[in-house]
């Protein structure tokens, strides 16, 4: 794990291995001049107890000073150019993680969750960010600190140098204990309010039922006693982070009272100057925040490292469902359809979701599927538009196989409607044109016509160019249906998929739309799954699915006549809308009947 | 022309004094917000504060020790060669180190102890005052923002009370003991040491609103990112079908840019921050040395002193630059209080009266009188409802989208309050019940059912305990929840995944019937006849439950199916916030009015079915 995130950030470096050669060298001058202020300030200090000219005491600050500005200055540079490698890798990286999710098929993105592929697009960059701007700035800067003021004091003490930096040994281990201790309990208590905000987001989401049942005060006993319960495991981390986190300061501080000792000894056996004393006990605090700043380094390298090993994870994953090599550009197909002995296992649920699937749809037909819930509709539908792929068998358009077809070509010809209408915080007109934006504004026009979206214009404020809120929030789930066929429509497929597509649209509406289809399906293969089966009763033929097999097939009339599966679905369906259409026929003129009677009678006249 | 810019100009920078004096007036209110939060939260754990408190001004205060006692060593013993007091030294020096340690472990103790339990306390309040609000205020606000109110605001305030105040106070104190001590050992090299800090502090200030304002330019470009991210991992399926990938890849690209382009704003700005943060403490050290330096040639300063001074400006550096600090982390409490505040202080629109009426038994009759209501004033969604219910019918409402269906049924279980008119239960105003009672009188059943994580049995008793297991599975039983509850492994231990995810719809359904039925055995029966397509059995069960649970009570239902209206005593026609029809299935279609229009347009297809069903059933005789 450790290895493969930097595995994964060497090729992103490779373009910036100058950057990195100068960095080291601003680092190296910079960390130089800052390891040996201290030494100049002994200096000086040594300089005023052999008596010397006071003018000459503001040279030493001078050259104080100038240090300073030396660091300052390469200080920067370093910054900058920590930065600028940081921002060009994330960026490039970043560009190339959207990329890979954009090829990403359904099943690799569900094998993630949306949630996870979000944290390690967003979240994670900020780590490999700070990798290389803090991690890798800090880190060069540090070392050359501690290697260059160790040697200085050496130069000057040996003994008490060694002491010094057995205390700061001692103070980088304890740092990298705690580090690593901390990060522990804060995961910890990061999982814990997790569960708390998990609590929160569920009793909220359903916060109108629970009022309207009276449930407040219970609710609010139970958040309480959760409350509770985090409260005694954060205070545990909290106190015991309180305890060990003044840790590095206190080894400093002794190692500090052993130098005032020592040190001091040392001078009255006139083995060390006051200058020198001065100058040890200024690098201690100066090698202390060095050592600190490898700590921190350290700990945001390991995070970016492991923040690398994700995204690489995801860039180096081919997803399921791609071009193959031999995938080649189609035009002009027809839309004929076969499946051939189509079989999709589960791999989580362990069984097949279809199996020996064989089925023809000829070009210019209307194929409905029906079927109880968890049967493979939706499945079925998905591997035309090829969402999943079959694990067995195949699917043939025009006697191609898909899988040998360029997905951009397919997707010109084939086009497929979710369940789910997407949308996107966009102006209605984009949402419509998604993917065409080149679109005349007659087509979008006679596509809204076509989907009964027209009439609803009038009521968005600014019509085609109203703002869809996010997910489509601000439309209906009707309107929202509607705008994803318009969507399709609007590009004039060879092949549509409608996969439960008219759910949300009420009955009469979802009839008109039908009938639009019908009208100019000529040319156009509709393939449509529905829990209702007034949206099917029309089409050629009518597949029956149920556990996965097709278990009966036909046209309406045929498939009533086998008095089978289609049958008794739609006997239940129309049970009751039997009766009451008895009912209402007794009373005034109703339905097929009465129409087809009138215009018999018109035509009579 | 040069008037017209003139103007122009001169209403910018009206706008932006005005922009200010906004600003600043809601800093104000923000600043008592944290502090009427934190008083009144922390007030229960006064003891510990104060105790932390304390300990933190002498953690303070021992911070100037250390050099003094260094300057002792370097005048005292060692400048004279004794061994023996320099021990002595030593020793507190030591001591000193260990004081620190304990103290500032004590402190932390204490102000954890008081608190995380404060925060708990305000997390759970803040929770109970959520649910108290009306519907009007659950539906307008995001469960997303709410949660986050609950969680990242609070942590924010947790945030300054753990770390912001201890820095504020610790730092700011060793700043005040640092100067006090500096002028009382020697004050010229004392007013040497200072000359630099105010300049350090303009510096700071200067360059902290530069840092804040491009990170908050950061923050904004990496959440246009998220949210971009996020519309597109939900969306991928689509924008692939319809080919969109280069678009979206360019449209990202931007966001991208941008983003790396705030990063190194942001990061330009920092390191000149702390380069010239470097040169000052340079300077400030030059300074000590220069003048120290004099001092010690000249007689007025010693040694130690120098060495002391060297140490305290270095120390008296820190305050200043960690308080404008934390100065950020305030900034975003003070946001996050605020918000807090204003929820808190938000009174809920329906609440019970002081002296409720009591209900014991309901007999359900109902009654609207004269009722308007609306959300915004210029969008009336009920214009004058007359409507009177005598108990135990059941009333079907139909009507198109919009036209207040939804509305009229909320307000009898006062999910809102109506703008005008009244509400009567049982010839009661509806206000003049404790909610708690009403609620319990009248119960809802969402359109949408919704589960929560748990038990089957919790998740229809929900936290009631007074419901007995009895009565839990009557309630199964008489919705026909019971025959999938008896399927399941464990039966009503079954565990319910959050959202109901291994339900289906249609169990979701037949659930929240069962709970409002357990929770609500008599009384009046609210239904949202849900729309959504479910599996044809289930739907079966669910409707032959529907009709034996609306024949024992009184009932308004939202109808959507054709049996649930034409059963009903009562159908009642909506349109744009009034009753349009009203009367039986027979009268109405007799009357060939709204309601007839809209049962033909249903049944079209229904009846369309059904012509093609007989002409099938007799292609098959014929074929026979």
């Amino acid at each position: 794990m450790k290895d493969s995130g930097l595995q994964f950030l060497l090729p992103y470096m490779r373009p910036y291995r100058k950057h990195l050669l100068i960095g080291t060298l601003y680092a190296l001058v910079g960390a130089g001049a800052s390891a040996f202020s201290p030494t100049w300030l002994g200096w000086a200090v040594d300089a005023l107890t052999q008596g010397v000219r006071p003018n000459v005491m503001a040279l030493y600050a001078l050259g104080l000073v100038g240090l300073a500005v030396v660091v300052a200055y390469l200080r920067y540079l370093l910054r900058m150019l920590t930065g600028e490698i940081a921002a060009g890798i994330t960026y490039r990286m970043s560009q190339d993680l959207f990329h890979r999710l954009l090829l990403f098929d359904k099943e690799t993105r569900q094998r993630y969750g949306t949630g996870d592929l979000l944290a390690r697009g967003t979240s994670d960059f900020i780590y490999i960010w700070r990798f290389y701007s803090a991690g890798f700035q800090m880190s060069v800067h540090a070392l050359f600190l501690l290697l260059i003021g160790c040697g200085l004091m050496a130069i000057t003490s040996p003994f008490l140098a060694a002491l010094v930096v057995i205390m700061l040994a001692l103070s980088i281990a304890v740092q990298v204990r705690l580090g690593t201790f901390m990060e522990n309990a804060f995961v910890r208590v990061q999982q814990e309010t997790a569960k708390l905000s998990a609590f929160v987001q569920e009793h909220l989401n359903a916060a109108r039922m629970l009022t309207a049942y009276a449930q407040e005060e219970a609710v609010v006993a139970a958040f309480a006693a959760a409350n509770q319960a985090y409260v005694q495991k954060n205070l545990r981390f909290v106190i015991v982070s309180g305890a060990i986190s003044p840790l590095p300061a206190f080894v400093v501080r002794i190692a500090a009272t052993i130098v005032v000792f020592v040190g001091g000894t040392l001078i009255i056996g006139n083995q060390l100057t006051v200058g020198q004393y001065v100058q040890f006990i200024v690098y201690l605090g100066l090698l202390n925040s060095g050592a600190q700043q490898i700590t921190d380094a350290f700990i945001r390298l390991q995070q970016g490292n492991a923040a690398a090993a994700r995204i690489g994870e995801l860039l180096h994953r081919w997803p399921k469902i791609t071009d193959s090599a031999h995938a080649r550009e189609v035009t002009d197909l027809r839309g004929a359809l076969r499946f051939e002995d189509v079989g999709v296992w589960a791999e989580d649920q362990q069984r097949w979701v279809l199996r020996h699937i064989n089925l023809e749809i000829p070009a210019g037909t209307t194929l409905g599927i029906v079927g109880p819930t968890g049967a493979g509709k939706s499945m079925l539908i998905s591997l035309l538009g090829r969402i999943h792929d079959p694990d067995e068998g195949r699917i043939l358009i025009d006697g191609i196989d898909l899988r040998d077809i360029k997905l951009a070509s397919l997707r010109q010809t084939v086009v497929y409607v979710p369940q789910e209408s997407l949308l996107f915080t966009m102006p209605l007109r984009s949402n419509i044109v998604l993917g065409a934006p080149d679109t005349p504004d007659p087509q979008i026009h006679s596509a809204m016509d076509r989907s009964r979206l027209s009439k609803d214009l009038p009521q968005l404020p600014k019509g085609l160019d109203s703002m869809v809120g996010e997910r489509g929030a601000t439309l209906s789930g009707g309107q929202r249906q509607r705008t994803a066929i318009a969507r399709a429509l609007v590009r004039d497929p060879k092949v549509l998929l409608l996969d439960d597509a008219l759910s949300s649209i009420d009955m009469k509406t979802a009839a008109e739309i039908l009938n639009e289809l019908r009208q100019t399906n000529t040319a156009r293969t509709c393939v449509i799954v529905s829990q209702r089966l007034a949206a099917v009763q029309d089409a050629d033929n009518i597949v029956v699915l149920d556990h996965g097999q097709i278990v009966e097939q036909g046209n309406h009339a045929s498939l009533m006549a086998l008095g089978g599966f289609y049958a008794e679905m739609y006997r239940r369906e129309i049970a009751q809308a039997e009766e009451s259409a008895h009912a209402a026929a007794n009373l005034i003129p109703v339905g097929r009947g009465g129409q087809a009677e009138k215009e018999q009678t018109n035509g009579a006249g | 022309m040069a008037r017209d810019e003139r103007t122009l100009e001169e209403r910018l920078e009206d706008e932006r004094r005005l922009a200010e004096q906004r600003r600043l007036s809601e800093m104000a209110s923000q600043d008592s917000a944290l502090v009427k939060l934190l008083a009144y939260s922390l007030a229960p754990y006064k003891k510990w504060l104060i105790a932390a408190l304390v300990l933190m001004v002498g953690t303070a205060a021992l911070n100037a020790v250390p050099p003094y006692l260094l300057q002792q060593a370097i005048d005292g013993p060692i400048a004279r060669g004794e061994t023996g007091a320099l021990w002595q030294i030593t020793l507190l020096y030591g001591f000193t180190a260990v004081a620190l340690f304990g103290l500032t472990f004590a402190f932390t103790y204490f102000l954890q102890q008081a608190g995380q339990r404060a925060l708990a306390d305000l997390r759970v309040r803040l929770f109970r005052q959520i649910l108290r609000q009306d519907h009007g205020f659950l539906t307008g606000s995001s469960t997303g923002d709410l949660v986050a109110r609950l969680t990242n605001d609070v942590d924010q305030l947790n945030a300054v009370l753990s770390h912001s105040i201890v820095i504020v106070l610790v730092e700011g104190v060793t700043l005040i003991v640092i100067v006090g001590v500096m002028f009382a050992v020697n004050w010229r090299l004392a007013l040497l040491s200072l000359a630099i800090l105010p300049i350090v502090f303009v510096v700071t200030r200067y360059f902290r609103r530069r840092i804040r304002r491009s990170s908050s330019g950061e923050r904004t470009a990496q959440a246009r990112i998220s949210a971009f991210l996020n519309e597109h991992l939900h969306g991928m399926t689509v924008v692939q079908l319809f080919n969109r990938e280069e678009e979206s890849e360019g449209e990202f690209e931007t966001y991208n840019k941008r983003y790396r382009d705030a990063l190194i704003e942001l990061r330009w700005h920092s390191a000149v921050f702390l380069s010239v943060q470097e040169v000052l403490a340079a300077i400030g050290l030059g300074l000590i040395l220069y003048g120290g330096g004099q001092g010690v040639l000249a007689g007025w300063a010693t040694l130690g002193t120098l060495v002391a001074f060297v140490q305290y400006t270095e120390r008296a550096f820190q305050p200043v630059l960690r308080l404008s600090q934390e100065y950020n982390a305030v900034q975003i409490a003070l946001g996050a209080a605020e918000r807090i505040y204003r929820m808190l202080t938000q009174e809920p629109a329906v609440k019970s009266p002081p002296h409720p009426k009591p209900l014991h038994s309901v007999r359900g009759e109902i009654e609207y009188q004269g009722v308007h209501f609306w959300y915004l004033p210029d969008e009336p969604v009920l214009r004058g409802v007359d409507l009177k219910i005598p108990a135990g019918q059941t009333i079907a409402i139909v009507g198109a989208t919009g036209a207040g269906k939804s509305s009229l049924v909320s307000l009898l279980a006062r999910q809102y309050d109506p703008t005008r008119g009244r509400v009567l239960l049982d010839g009661v105003d509806l206000r003049e019940y404790d909610l708690d009672d009403l609620r319990r009188a009248v119960a809802v059943v969402p359109q949408d059912p919704i589960c929560l994580a748990g038990t089957i049995r919790f998740n229809i008793a929900l936290y009631r305990e007074d419901i007995s297991d009895e009565r839990i599975r009557q309630a199964a039983e008489f919705s026909n929840a019971a025959r999938f509850i008896e399927e399941l492994p464990g039966g009503y231990d079954y565990m319910v995944l959050p959202n109901g995810e291994n339900l289906s719809q249609g169990q979701r359904q037949l659930l929240s019937l069962a709970r409002a039925l357990a929770l609500c055995p008599d009384g009046v029966l609210i239904l949202d006849e849900a729309t959504s397509s479910i599996d044809t059995a289930t739907e079966a069960l669910l409707q032959e439950a529907l009709e034996r649970v609306l024949r024992t009570r009184t009932s308004l239902v939202i109808a959507h199916r054709l049996s649930t209206v034409r059963n009903a005593d009562r159908i009642i026609v909506m349109d744009r916030g009034r009753i349009v029809e009203e009367g039986t299935h027979e009268t109405l279609l007799a009357r060939g009015g709204y309601y007839a229009r809209l049962h033909r347009h249903q049944l079209l297809a229904n009846a369309e079915a059904d012509a093609k069903a007989e002409a099938a059933a007799a292609s098959k005789h014929a074929a026979d």
